[in-house]
């Protein structure tokens, strides 16, 4: 079913799948990474909502305004329009299908936002499912810039050197232009901020978190807090290259991470 | 601009997304609707979302576009069936074609496609004449003796004779593979069958040739990401003066754009191009009391028109 979200002024896109089997079990919203991320990424929220629907929960994933299909321009828009939209989203989710629990699951920035939104919504979730949230910042700029950078070379088989000083192309910035989006200097700056997740807060309103996260993060987690289980990723996926199309559509990692959740 | 997101196709299997105009009478004159669909695994929203971007520009100047998903890419599914992927594109795209006509009263077609995207267009324009141009962004390359050469020498210069021999013989093995490959075909190579995706220089000089004398109009722009085949300016001219047919259609190479448009500037640069050269088509078509010159009654451009140059910035095209 496809659906018009968000308010007049800040309109997207979603797309609710649903099962054949009622009442529905469990509802999910997905939420999607940023920029070439959730490019690389989209045939994983299709083939997740798939099989979830197939197996009796319901799944809306949805385009942020100005990002994949939706209407508008990123601009300088920050992380918290991508909140605002999320619990948009999950506010519309709850509206049309009554279900016995909720889950929100999120990749990479889409795992930041499915956060962020847990801790702030009206009514936050059951079950809060992260694969890889950015938890550091500065890194996940730097890898941004050096993908930009190596999908040139490759593509164009000529050093970074050679493109820039001869051929005169720009060099990847943000704020600025990475990967062919952009990037305005709210969200650079929040991006480069990024350290932590707001988990103790979403789990003292009673929601329970799965994290996959290099081990060397699980530092920066309340670990202690029996709410939470933090796993090391089953699978490194870089969705921010074109070498993402080396990868299966949908590694089974991810979707087992997702399907399995009870 | 008003953009709504649809489900048809004959199955209503498809999803795509229809850009309608702020200014519907300005769509109206233009009685064209762009078609853009998925570049490989890539949804509707093209590489780096440029046909997001192509399609708020048309918006602006008046013209509608549907971007859409092929069965079982981005958001549509697939109908029920075991027909073969290429043939079922097609008449997804005769689809498209049903549901803009529907939405929008237009009749005619332009269709940007861009990789994979290109070839889906491009047999679609051979079977139904609705397309009155395509954009084919990176369809089939083919190398010359000059680019060969080019690529040799960049090689040479880059990694010395040491590190340059070894490629010779990969490029040698790779040439005897490809010729047993075609000596294996023999007869069995039909068109239909080089159509579908290896055609030689001459099968597919044919299939343009065809279109161009049905009067369809064909832009043929190339990225840098081929420049072991595809690698100067006048490359489309030394391939294809033979067929004549560099006087009849528009090519532009763009030797700094990847194949997946990554620089903002290059993506910039490129979508005034396409943009550029669909409103020059767009004008054409209008039927008669529009301001395009040329036109005839059914909204197709006169064929006295096809040999008339697209402006384009000059920047865009290479040195050669």
């Amino acid at each position: 079913m496809i659906l018009k979200l968000g308010p007049q002024e800040r309109p997207f896109f979603g797309l609710l799948s649903m099962p054949h089997e009622r009442p529905v079990r469990r509802a999910w919203l997905l939420l999607r990474p940023f920029g070439q991320e959730a490019i690389r990424s989209a045939p994983l929220y299709r083939v997740l909502a798939e099989r979830l629907a197939q197996s009796g929960d319901a799944a809306l994933r949805f385009d942020y305004h100005g990002c994949g299909d939706s209407p508008g321009e990123f601009g300088d828009r920050g992380l918290e329009h991508l909140v605002d939209d999320a619990i948009e989203a999950s506010e519309t989710l709850r509206l049309m299908v009554p279900a016995a629990s909720y889950a929100w699951f999120g990749i990479s920035i889409g795992a930041n936002v499915a956060a962020m939104a847990a801790a702030e919504a009206p009514v936050p979730p059951q079950r809060l499912l992260l694969w890889e949230p950015v938890l550091d910042g500065p890194d996940y700029c730097e890898r941004l810039l050096a993908t930009h950078r190596q999908e040139m070379t490759e593509e164009l088989v000529a050093e970074w050197t050679e493109l820039t000083q001869q051929r005169g192309l720009d060099e990847p910035s943000s704020p600025g232009s990475v990967l062919g989006v952009e990037f305005g200097a709210r969200l650079s700056s929040q991006l480069l901020a990024l350290r932590s997740l707001p988990l103790a807060e979403v789990m003292k309103r009673g929601v329970a978190v799965d994290v996959a996260a290099d081990a060397q993060h699980h530092g920066l987690l309340p670990v202690a807090n029996p709410r939470l289980r933090a796993q090391v990723p089953g699978l490194k996926v870089n969705w921010m290259t074109g070498a993402a199309e080396s990868v299966a559509v949908a590694p089974q990692p991810i979707v087992r991470f997702v399907t399995e959740a009870r | 601009m008003r953009e709504e997101t649809i489900r048809f196709g004959r199955s209503q299997h498809l999803v795509g997304t229809i850009a309608h105009p702020a200014d519907a009478a300005a769509g109206d004159q233009a009685r064209i609707v762009v078609l853009l669909t998925n570049a490989g695994f890539i949804s509707r929203i093209g590489p780096r979302r440029i046909n997001v971007r192509i399609a708020h520009r048309l918006a602006r100047l008046g013209i509608a576009s549907l971007r859409w998903d092929l069965s079982g890419l981005g958001d549509s599914s697939r109908p029920a069936g075991d027909g073969a992927a290429g043939e079922q594109f097609v008449r997804d795209t005769v689809d498209a074609m049903e549901e803009a006509s529907a939405l929008t009263g237009a009749g005619a077609f332009v269709m940007i496609g861009f990789c994979s995207g290109a070839q889906v267009a491009f047999r679609t324009a051979l079977r139904d004449d609705r397309l009155l141009g395509l954009v084919l962004f990176d369809h089939f390359k083919f190398p010359t003796l000059k680019s060969k050469a080019r690529w040799a020498l960049r090689r040479l210069k880059a990694a010395g004779l040491r590190g340059f021999l070894p490629a010779i013989a990969s490029g040698v093995r790779r040439r005897i593979a490809s010729l047993r490959e075609r000596l294996r075909q023999g007869r069995a190579r039909t068109m239909h069958n080089a159509e579908l995706a290896d055609p030689t220089l001459e099968e597919y000089a044919s299939l343009v040739q065809s279109l161009v004398g049905r009067g369809v109009r064909l832009f043929f722009v190339y990225s840098g990401g081929f420049p072991r085949v595809f690698n100067y300016a006048r490359q489309f001219d030394d391939l294809y003066a033979r067929f004549g047919i560099p006087a009849r259609v528009t090519c532009a190479f763009l030797p700094n754009t990847d194949h997946l448009v990554t620089s903002a500037a290059e993506q910039g640069r490129l979508i005034d191009l396409i943009v550029s050269w669909v409103a020059t088509l767009a004008r054409e078509a209008r039927p008669e009391g529009g301001t395009g010159a040329g036109a005839s009654a059914g909204g197709r451009p006169a064929a006295t028109r096809l040999e008339d140059p697209i402006e384009v910035p000059a920047t865009a095209i290479a040195p050669t």
